[in-house]
């Protein structure tokens, strides 16, 4: 072989042994997923009903042995990652590992005072997430809605993962306490929303993000056509833009504050002040 | 003193494997297909003010280098942002095209590098998979026609040097490689899922608001179906690695893949996903049939001759037995 196949050759096998050393999970990733017993046995459905317990006791023994596997490399995989990362080929091939099982919405809340006054005269809530309505089929512009979508759901699943990080949040803590991931999102719509809604002498005095999330229903259990068309009805206000309330605004929210519109439970999860 | 036989043999074979020549096509194949799929992922992130300017749904700056952020400072975030924007479409288009292409695939690559750094906010497993694939497509080739390369060349007279030009298999093989193991590495997670265990997946994501591209509700009587999907993914995921490498399952292997992600991409609304995954199938047509199939699309507005020849006759010695790839 030539010196530069000979080159070629070693980049080879340490760029491959790189990637496959890469991918074994350090324990803190593995321990998220870690897979308990007892073996289920699901009676709704004929095909899973036979596989489920299989797959779970695979699950349950390729558990250990990856857990075996990440004990044995030590640091190894981590050294690896971090050769990838620097080649900007850090991998988390994990689309769709866990997926959610509940439908998600997300909404903000602006409060609107004169320029000389700090008190709320009007308040308006706008659907942020998901951009695209769902009553309807979902083509062309939704491509475009779902990078926003995409965009905001990052931002929230950094939000979450930072917060649980974090010491418990108090009910009473500032802005500036909780992390900042979502202020991007909420300071992109404040300042849409203030561009084409404020007059002169408004000023937004506050933005709240507020998070809603509803179960999906299990395989097998039939919809119930009254509790979907009353979300379905509960939607249709955001569908044509910020919800106005002129005549009585709702007070500033604590953190963790709970409102309920239809079977969506809203959780107020941040809030910046201007 | 000789080395001793089995380590000649080891290498000839390591060689063979690793370095046969193939003719470029494939490789110009690969660079239409991510150029066009990398143009598509671009438009999503449009219009500009959505998502590059300092103003826009970008994360606050701070960490890393602090480039981002003593640029924001000084006030030079939206030059930059517009001006990573119009890199990254230069490349992509000049991908597609194939002008100047092996510095398009470079710059492609860093410019998505590069708006990883900028704007993580809305990227999704794809955009990772389109920068991956190109870091290995970097390293061939890429110039064969169809492209405006080929045909300028034409023009000054090298059309016979032009007609028998290869490269290396190796970026080819990693490509295979990285798409093998992306299936493997998910498939694998995914049997630590409980919703895949009990087959309730495909049920699950199909119902989500986020996602769903029709608002309907599967009747009960065909749960059986995406119960029986959930299980074939997992199985196919899992086994991709292995039944590819097998002549008599990997158009099988490849026929599900496809039926997949055009599944996926009819049923969800998942971004670039699915073409950016079903552009990376190319690597595993067998390369020296490729021409053939380029001949056969009347492609090579610059050699109008090839169609009518024998692609296996007119490749050089050296090129590889189409059976061992």
């Amino acid at each position: 072989m030539s010196a530069t196949r000979w080159a070629v050759s070693l980049f080879l096998l340490w760029h491959v042994t790189a990637t496959a050393v890469g991918s074994i999970p350090s324990a803190d990733r593995l321990e998220e997923r870690k897979v308990v017993g007892p073996i289920r046995h699901p009676n709704d459905d004929p095909i899973a009903a036979v596989m489920t317990p299989r797959l779970d006791a695979l699950a349950i023994d390729f558990w250990h042995v990856a857990s075996g596997i990440s004990d044995a490399a030590g640091s190894l995989p981590a050294y690896a990652r971090l050769y990838l990362r620097s080649l900007g080929l850090g991998q988390q091939w994990t689309m769709f590992g866990s997926p959610p099982t509940r439908d998600e919405y997300m909404r903000l809340r602006y409060f609107i005072g004169s320029a000389s006054d700090h008190r709320p005269a009007w308040a308006a809530t706008e659907l942020i997430y998901p951009a695209s309505r769902e009553d309807q089929i979902r083509l062309g512009k939704a491509y475009w809605d779902k990078h926003r979508d995409k965009a905001i759901y990052n931002a929230n699943t950094a939000f979450r993962q930072r917060l649980q990080a974090r010491m418990k949040v108090e009910s009473q803590a500032e802005s500036t306490e909780l992390p900042d991931d979502f202020a991007p999102i909420v300071r992109y719509f404040a300042r849409q929303f203030q561009r084409d809604r404020l007059g002169v002498d408004e000023r937004l005095l506050r933005t709240e993000f507020w998070y809603g999330g509803v179960p999906n229903l299990p395989r097998g259990t039939p919809v119930n056509i009254g509790v979907r068309d009353a979300r379905l009805a509960a939607l249709q206000k955001y569908y044509d833009g910020p919800i106005e309330d002129r005549l009585d605004p709702p007070p500033y929210g604590p953190l963790q504050a709970v409102e309920r519109e239809a079977d969506i439970t809203w959780s107020l999860q941040y809030f910046e002040d201007n | 003193m000789a080395k001793p036989a089995r380590i000649d043999r080891f290498l000839q074979l390591w060689e063979r494997f690793w370095f046969e020549e193939i003719p470029l096509d494939v490789y110009a194949l690969l660079r239409i297909a991510f150029g066009a799929v990398g143009l598509i992922s671009l438009f999503g992130l449009m219009p500009v003010s959505n998502f590059w300017l300092p103003d826009s749904l970008i994360p606050l700056p701070d960490g890393g280098l602090g480039v981002q952020a003593f640029l924001f400072r000084n006030g030079f975030g939206e030059v930059a942002g517009v001006a990573l924007f119009v890199f990254i479409l230069t490349c992509f288009t000049c991908m597609l095209v194939g002008f100047r292409s092996q510095w398009a695939v470079v710059g492609a690559f860093l410019g998505t590098l590069a708006l990883s750094f900028w704007n993580s906010l809305p990227l999704a497993g794809g955009n990772e998979v389109l920068s991956v694939l190109m870091f290995y497509l970097i390293w061939a080739d890429c110039s064969g026609a169809p492209s405006l390369d080929a045909w300028l060349a034409g023009r000054r007279a090298n059309r016979s040097r032009a007609a028998t030009r290869t490269d290396s298999i190796w970026p080819l093989r990693l490509i295979r490689f990285q798409v093998a193991y992306i299936y493997l590495n998910t498939g694998l997670w995914k049997l630590l899922g409980d919703a895949w265990r009990d087959g309730s997946t495909i049920h699950y994501v199909l119902g989500l608001n986020g996602f769903q591209r029709f608002p309907i509700d599967i009747p009960a009587a065909y749960q059986w179906a995406l119960t029986l999907g959930t299980y074939v993914t997992l199985a196919w995921e899992i086994g991709f690695a292995i039944l590819i490498l097998l002549p008599w399952t990997r158009a099988l292997v490849i026929a599900t893949g496809i039926a997949l992600h055009l599944g996926l991409w009819f049923t969800l609304e998942l971004g670039p996903f699915s073409p950016i995954m079903l552009a990376s199938y190319i690597a595993f047509a067998n390369p020296v049939r490729v021409p053939e199939f380029i001949a056969r699309l009347h492609l090579r507005s610059t050699r109008p001759d090839d169609a009518k020849r024998d692609p296996q006759r007119e490749s050089p010695a050296n090129v590889v037995d189409p059976s061992t790839v």
